[in-house]
């Protein structure tokens, strides 16, 4: 039996898989990773936020991303942004799936 | 033509020319006064500009009540990113439906991740109850 996650895992360029590449140019916070994804595919893959949160907080409690506030921003409403930064665990898990996706399914980075 | 020149019945109580008459059309700039003259295309852009600007305060709105109701946790992230693409978008001049739609479907999801974070320890009371409960039997 295979779980949510190892689900998850097997697909080549599944969400997780691209906020992980997504993540390696740099930290960024929700809005600006969808951005990011949607710039670097060409608008192939959009991320909706019905995914993105609770796979950013999935990763966040793996210990493969970090995230830290910034202070309230009036842009925001007054409320702080949250960003997200790779951690050591999760840069090598993106380098690994960067290659995986390349040998198995021979998929060209969908998101460099 | 100024605007100083227009005959009173052309225009309402503001000042603002309500005969579409392209001779009362004044470039920006041209006249002597900072109230520009409008035909009424420009009447309806300015009424467009107001209702978008109505659902973007509506829509913040209803951000900004789901942000009482729901853990701060979840709605500064969400509903704050929510509101920055919402500021974003209508200034690119998306309609204003779509302004509303988009703080409806941000309320939802909101909804749906606190539904999540309180699910997670109803999950482990019962994974331990089931625990407890097993070895009891």
């Amino acid at each position: 039996m295979t779980t949510k996650t190892q689900r998850k895992r097997r697909d080549p360029v599944s969400i997780r898989t691209t906020l992980l590449q997504a993540l390696t140019g740099g930290p960024a916070y929700g809005l600006e990773l969808v951005d990011r994804v949607k710039e670097r595919t060409g608008g192939r893959m959009v991320v909706g936020q019905g995914t993105l949160y609770p796979t950013l907080w999935d990763l966040e409690e793996e210990g493969l991303v970090a995230s830290y506030e910034t202070e309230p921003l009036p842009e925001r409403g007054g409320r702080p942004r949250k960003y997200y930064e790779l951690t050591a665990n999760g840069l090598r898990e993106a380098r690994e799936e960067r290659v995986l996706g390349r040998l198995l399914f021979g998929v060209r980075e969908a998101v460099q | 033509m100024v605007i100083s020149d227009v005959p009173l019945e052309l225009m309402n109580v503001d000042g603002v020319i309500i005969d579409d008459h392209e001779d009362y059309a004044i470039e920006r700039g041209k006249a002597d006064r900072p109230r520009e003259a409008r035909t009424r295309r420009n009447l309806g852009v300015g009424m467009a500009r107001r209702r978008q600007s109505r659902s973007l305060r509506q829509a913040r709105t209803l951000l900004d009540l789901a942000s009482f109701v729901l853990p701060r946790k979840i709605t500064d992230e969400t509903i704050g990113d929510a509101v920055e693409a919402i500021e974003k978008a209508a200034k690119e001049g998306v309609h204003p439906w779509k302004l509303q739609a988009k703080a409806l479907i941000c309320v939802f999801w909101a909804a749906v991740f606190t539904l999540r974070e309180v699910g997670k320890p109803a999950a482990l009371l019962a994974a331990i109850w089931r625990l407890l409960s097993g070895s009891l039997w």
